[in-house]
């Protein structure tokens, strides 16, 4: 029984993480919650575009749409609602646990007429940091229990986006969030202004999958049902969604990717104590993390996934025939490979006896 | 308004079990009927007692309005709205509704006649709520709060819109004399007097409150938050404090009725039924009552009997408990099926609970007297 107390503090904004099975495994199963894809993007980068084409598109399914702000080009759908972005701080200490309240009240009640859709798509404002959108999934419970996060897909401006990805802290931030990226409008620029855009998306995020199309003719099954967020389907994906980073970091405060190995079991206690202490105190930087780990003393697979300082993880199958090397991916401002990489080998246990 | 009879399915018993946890063993004895609906059921109103057979208004995920007697007999068709039945409300002959087609609407018991009150192209309507004492009826779109005066009202009263928030308005609660109106959004609630002065007073705690609720003696205004708690302003003492310790989001308040002893806010939210008791001083460092348990599921709505001292509580489960409010001690109403419940309240002066679920059925559950084992 949970306890009731009186004055008792709020709830804990980060899961711990290696907790034991009764609260890391969730009952899931997908059964039968409603995915929501957000598209994202800087203005005039094609999202309205993509998202007709979403829309109009023989699929066969139905979608209910959440815009931010109506553009100069029509939605074309039944259902669409316009959302005021409505950004709120959880009150429970976590100081960077931003949420967008808007979502939630929009997409409880959509949920109570899920009979009309089978997927719902979230356009956000050109201006939009992805951040507050993408936590709302992990931390509001209604949400948390009727829908799943299932993509991040960034739109970018091949022509614009050099140019501004350097002032405007929110065009790199959605490029970090990002699961797809599609890289639009290839008519408007050559080939070299082509690399420069892929190889500047490719230092702040290596492992999103990256498309590259003129009029948002990107294949729409490569970005709708992706399940980016299923921690079990991470463990699929597994180990080709660590790919090696890019040797060229440079040392600024421009966002980066950060890939850790370990080939030694993780002590469970040592690795949950410094990630609470990263998040706590690095959180804000930490756009999105990833882990697959050998817990020392344990067959099977620990996987989580955290945005800023929420975190989900579970239990997966055993290791098996894997090679039970842990691994760990994050995109964020100033993050230093060596300090990391350091504490990372320290959680192992064979540093204990050292 | 006639009733008429449909075919419908009458459910086997439930075992009136006695539920463990060292509550104290009761039954009741209980009878069922259910009801398939057309859609999953948003929003329960139990109707006067001398209207439409004692009967119960269900709205409906599809926009849909049903009316049925205590009895499980068919009521008329009240259907008017497009889309998603946000909420119910009842004064005097007159059921309201709101919907997520922006549309209020009336509709007359005695002819069956829907009119339309009011409608808007912005935000959802939600929220609906009455006041007895003044007749007027609110319902909160986006940042603003209407109040309008009904036919309960007194000659020349006036509407209100009240719009000076922070963020958009996710609740509204009447005080018990009917004058003024408590809205919660962002960082806090904000007091309106229905007296055309126009100042509101806001109370302020950080964060997003998702629903507020007024106490019957107009002391306490509590807000639900997103943080899982309950706030509490004392507006005799002027202290406010927190209430909390809850597994979810805590979506039903309820008072219990002046019937049944010293004030008790009755709510949702934890695995068992929760009933603060607050009294004439408050629930300041005091524990709430704890009304029955089960091994899963979370309680999603409650409802306060009108005149004994019985509380229903309904789950994610779709269990349903009635307990009582003294001791905790509770007895299975519906036994789980993964339908989670919806909505509940109770019909017929007491005598039926109405439990709706997200799987489009409504139980109708008749409690007899009150046996202890």
């Amino acid at each position: 029984m949970s306890e009731i107390l009186n004055e008792s503090g709020g709830s804990a904004c980060a899961e711990e993480v290696c907790q034991d099975d009764a609260r890391t495994v969730p009952v899931k199963g997908s059964s039968g919650k409603t995915p929501v894809t957000i598209l994202t993007g800087y203005l005039g980068a094609g999202k309205t575009t993509l998202l007709n084409r979403i829309l109009t598109e023989q699929h066969g399914k139905r979608y209910a749409v959440v815009v931010n702000e109506f553009g100069e080009e029509g939605i074309d759908n039944e259902l669409v609602l316009d959302a005021e972005e409505e950004i709120f701080e959880m009150n429970n200490g976590c100081i960077c646990c931003t949420v967008r309240g808007d979502l939630i009240r929009i997409l409880s009640g959509l949920m109570d007429r899920a009979e009309e859709f089978d997927g719902i798509l979230v356009e956000t404002t050109g201006l939009a940091d992805p951040g507050p959108v993408v936590q709302t999934f992990f931390v509001d419970d209604d949400l948390r229990d009727r829908v799943k996060l299932d993509t991040v897909v960034t739109l970018i401006d091949a022509k614009h986006f050099l140019s501004k990805v350097d002032s405007q802290h929110e065009a790199e931030e959605q490029v970090a969030f990002a699961d797809v990226l599609i890289i639009n409008k290839l008519d408007l620029v050559d080939e070299a202004g082509l690399e420069a855009v892929k190889s500047k998306v490719r230092q702040i995020n290596p492992h999103a999958r990256l498309f590259t199309t003129s009029k948002s003719g990107v294949d729409l099954a490569e970005i709708l049902d992706q399940g980016s967020f299923d921690l079990q389907k991470l463990l699929e994906l597994e180990p080709g969604f660590l790919e090696e980073d890019p040797e060229d970091h440079e040392h600024d405060d421009s966002i980066t990717s950060v890939s850790l190995t370990c080939n030694e079991p993780i002590d469970a206690r040592r690795f949950s104590e410094w990630m609470r202490t990263l998040i706590r105190e690095r959180g804000t930087d930490i756009f999105r993390s990833k882990g697959i780990l050998k817990i020392a003393g344990d067959e099977r697979r620990y996987v989580f996934q955290g945005v800023h300082m929420v975190m989900d993880s579970e239990w997966g199958a055993n290791w098996e025939n894997h090679a039970p090397t842990s691994r760990l991916v994050f995109i964020g401002r100033n993050l230093d490979e060596a300090e990391l990489s350091e504490a990372f080998s320290g959680c192992a246990v064979a540093r204990e006896a050292a | 308004m006639t009733l008429s009879a449909v075919p419908e399915t009458e459910m086997p018993m439930p075992l009136p079990g006695a539920v463990d946890q060292g509550t104290t063993r009761v039954a009741y004895g209980i009878t069922h009927k259910r009801l398939d609906v057309a859609a999953n059921v948003t929003a329960i109103k139990g109707l006067p007692c001398d209207l439409a057979g004692c009967g119960v208004a269900v709205g409906l995920g599809n926009g849909g309005l049903a009316v049925f007697g205590g009895d499980g007999l068919t009521g008329p068709d009240l259907t008017a709205h497009g889309a998603a039945v946000t909420g119910l409300a009842g004064l005097e002959n007159t059921l309201y509704s709101i919907a997520q087609d922006n549309k209020l609407y009336a509709h007359d018991l005695n002819s069956g006649a829907n009119s339309l009150l009011f409608s808007s192209s912005g935000q959802w309507l939600s929220s609906l709520t009455t006041a007895p004492k003044t007749g007027y009826i609110a319902f909160v779109s986006g940042k603003t709060a209407f109040v309008l005066p009904t036919s309960a009202s007194e000659a020349g009263a006036r509407d209100f819109q009240f719009t000076e928030h922070p963020s958009s308005l996710s609740g509204l609660a009447f005080s018990p004399d009917g004058r003024r109106l408590a809205v919660s959004h962002y960082d806090g609630i904000t007091l309106w007097p229905l007296d055309g002065s126009g100042k509101g007073e806001m109370l302020r705690w950080k964060g997003y409150h998702i629903g507020v609720s007024w106490s019957p003696d107009g002391r306490f205004v509590v807000s639900a938050t997103q943080e899982r708690e309950l706030h509490v302003w004392d507006l005799v003492s002027g202290k406010d404090y927190r209430l909390g310790g809850y597994p979810a989001k805590i979506h039903e308040l309820e008072w219990t009725g002046p019937d049944n002893g010293p004030a008790k806010l009755v709510c949702s939210g934890a695995d068992v039924i929760t009933a603060w008791p607050f009294g004439d001083v408050g629930p300041d460092r005091l524990p709430p009552v704890e009304i029955g348990y089960v091994y899963s599921g979370r309680v999603t709505s409650v409802a306060s009997h009108p005149n004994r001292r019985l509380v229903a509580g309904g789950y994610t489960t779709g269990t349903v408990l009635i307990g009582g409010l003294q001791k905790g001690e509770a007895a299975y109403a519906r036994i789980a099926d993964n339908q989670e419940i919806s909505a509940l309240d109770w019909v017929k002066g007491g005598r039926v609970l109405a439990a709706g679920t997200r799987s489009a059925t409504l139980d109708l559950i008749t409690v007899g007297e009150l046996k202890v084992q």
